[in-house]
């Protein structure tokens, strides 16, 4: 089902980039346009995707209970929180804030160890790559 | 060789070795975060040798440049977060190898490899380069098509259980790899008028997304599920033994041929090599022994070190005698080259020989000294395996973040990496292999602008990629590369059927 449901999900992507890059404009000189390759790779994806549909599938990943999915979703969810409020409250704060998270998902519930880590992660990375590389990080309101 | 001797004469300076020293160190380090590449590396440390002497700053930059190569494999290998794209190869083996307990190994081949394949480049370079300079310049865009081409037919065999998934994911990579100006026209393709999107996707971002971030979301579940398999991965320190070396010999000295030729060829950097040496030794390899590439074997990790640190002193061939930089850390040091006053170029190596040659001994010592530090380091890397996974989890989570960010101090690539990182989780729960996106994201743009030019340059004649016969040989060869392992999983198959 997992294959046939991908596979026409690809059609409809391969027949997406066919459409748009159909309205890319000719090249004037000689030679083909900005179209013919991704158009070419359409149809490659389109061929390959029917031949994904038409596979047996071999499936036996263990799947999470529903605790675990909702553990799951709650880590994936905080990333995307800490990608977004980096620039906001800055990449000290932020990234404080998402290693006890991820940390305490993770099982860990020594209170010395969570604070620790997430503070020496920051401040380690903030000296290596602004002090010591000079590579600029993003800050926010809060460092 | 006189002159040679004479280069290594004038290294025997305090100040000059431990330059070579900081900037081996610095390149290690600097390789071996996500995110940091070689180029970014001298690149940084270029301001620091306006005021130097010509040899020492020179040398300064040489030493990242070598050790970067190298500590791209470090991450690689222990973490499966590539340090450096030209690593990406080396984490398909190296990291299997981890889980298997034999990280000190792995650490140990790499090095060995990387020293191999930096010497063999170097003493290439100090023998025969204008006649290697003047075979790379026979290199024109049908050539340069046919190149990309055989890289990608690798797909094939560095797809692990399923070709056809495989082939998918590069195909999608390559779509993505159109996202931006087109090469020959710069009109925005699927740009939808974002103007992050106007250069294109980086494949940095998407690597480690792929690699690294994917991994973290992979352990978060493991750990969620109570497995105990996520503490499985032991520290070792057991170094290769001599008669596991001797087996990668032939390997790694093919291998550090491939990357030092490809690193002659003008456009084709480190990354490149790796996966096209990679499949070549996989190619060489007996039939039952095809099937361990991807689950751990060691010449697979040979091969693709002894091929990235090839290119290093090949980069050099078309730098120091046309002065055309035959990759981007080549780019920064030719800037590097003309700031302290010296235009390279087939004049230099009788203008300055004295400088030439003490270049040429300065990379064999920074390749001396990498293969020091990285042996020195090998116990120090591999202790961080005893760092207990669900640590060392969102400690890898937060150097993807900043490692995507420090590319071009841009959010863009976060989101990028992010996003690659979550789809890459998928692609891995159901059997997709992420090599093909990175290596067609790689080779894409290479591969399609120089298709049209060659296009251009026939008139639109396809015969143009059969009459050259660089070009012919690499296209058959890269057919053959793409349709044998298919036929060869067919067979077995079929076998296993009966």
């Amino acid at each position: 089902m997992f294959n046939r449901l991908l596979g026409l999900g690809l059609i409809l992507f391969s027949g997406t980039v066919w459409m748009l890059a159909g309205a890319f404009p000719e090249q004037n000189t000689s030679g083909p346009g900005p179209a013919l390759f991704p158009q070419m790779l359409a149809v490659l994806l389109l061929i390959l995707s029917i031949s994904l549909m038409l596979t047996k599938e071999n499936r036996h990943s263990e799947g999470l209970d529903k605790r675990g999915k909702i553990f799951f979703s709650l880590g994936v969810l905080m990333v995307i929180l800490y990608v977004a409020i980096i620039q906001l409250i800055g990449f000290g704060v932020a990234t404080l804030l998402v290693t006890i998270g991820w940390m305490w998902l993770m099982k860990i519930r020594k209170w010395w160890v969570l604070l620790t880590t997430s503070t020496l992660l920051p401040a380690s990375v903030i000296f290596a790559f602004e002090y010591l590389l000079r590579v600029p990080i993003p800050h926010g309101l809060l460092y | 060789m006189d002159l040679l001797l004479l280069g290594f004469e004038r290294l025997l300076h305090v100040d000059i070795i431990l330059l070579l020293v900081a900037g081996v160190i610095a390149g290690i380090i600097i390789g071996s975060l996500p995110g940091l590449t070689s180029t970014m590396g001298v690149a940084l440390f270029l301001p620091v040798t306006f005021g130097m002497d010509p040899v020492n700053g020179l040398l300064l930059l040489i030493g990242i440049y070598f050790g970067s190569i190298y500590g791209g494999s470090i991450a690689a290998i222990l973490l499966n977060t590539p340090g450096t794209p030209a690593s990406a190869a080396t984490a398909m083996d190296g990291y299997p190898m981890t889980q298997k307990g034999e990280a000190g190994k792995a650490l140990g081949i790499a090095v060995i490899a990387s020293g191999m394949g930096g010497i063999v480049s170097v003493l290439m370079l100090t023998f025969i380069s204008p006649q290697l300079a003047r075979v790379a310049l026979n290199f024109s865009a049908p050539e340069m098509f046919a190149l990309a081409l055989f890289g990608l037919s690798i797909i094939s065999s560095i797809s692990g259980k399923s070709v056809l998934k495989g082939l998918i994911a590069g195909v999608v990579g390559l779509i993505i790899a159109t996202i931006g100006m087109d090469p020959m026209t710069s009109f925005p393709r699927f740009t939808f008028d974002q103007l992050s999107l106007l250069n294109g996707v980086s494949f940095i971002p998407v690597m480690i997304g792929l690699f690294a971030v994917s991994e973290a979301l992979l352990g978060l579940e493991e750990q969620l599920r109570g497995s105990k398999k996520i503490n499985k991965v032991i520290a070792s320190y057991v170094l290769p033994k001599w008669h596991e070396v001797k087996r990668l010999i032939s390997s790694m000295l093919r291998s550090s041929f491939i990357g030092t030729f490809i690193g002659i060829i003008p456009g084709a950097g480190a990354d490149i090599a790796a996966y096209v040496a990679y499949n070549e030794t996989k190619r060489f390899s007996k039939k039952e022994e095809k099937e361990s590439f991807g689950n751990g074997n060691p010449k697979g990790v040979a091969s693709a070190e002894a091929a990235n640190n090839g290119v290093t002193g090949g980069a050099m061939v078309p730098l120091l005698t046309l002065g055309i930089p035959g990759d981007a850390v080549a780019a920064v040091l030719l800037g590097a080259l003309v700031v302290q006053g010296i235009q390279p170029g087939p004049q230099l190596f009788t203008t300055s020989s004295d400088l030439v040659y003490t270049l040429f001994a300065g990379m064999f010592l920074a390749t001396l000294l990498m293969m020091l530090f990285g042996f020195l380091g090998i116990r120090l890397f591999t202790k961080i395996l005893k760092v207990k996974k669900n640590i060392l989890i969102p400690i890898i989570l937060v150097l993807s973040v900043i490692g995507a960010y420090a590319i071009s101090n841009n959010f863009f690539d976060v989101y990028v990496m992010l996003v690659s990182g979550i789809i890459g989780y998928f692609m891995k729960k159901h059997g997709f292999p992420a090599s093909p996106v990175v290596l067609a994201l790689i080779l894409g743009p290479m591969a399609e602008s120089e298709f049209r030019r060659s296009l251009v340059m026939s008139e639109g004649a396809y015969s143009i990629f059969f009459t050259r016969p660089i070009a012919a040989v690499l296209i058959i060869l890269a057919t053959l590369s793409l349709v044998v392992p298919i036929m060869f999983k067919k067979r077995k198959t079929i076998e296993q059927l009966n």
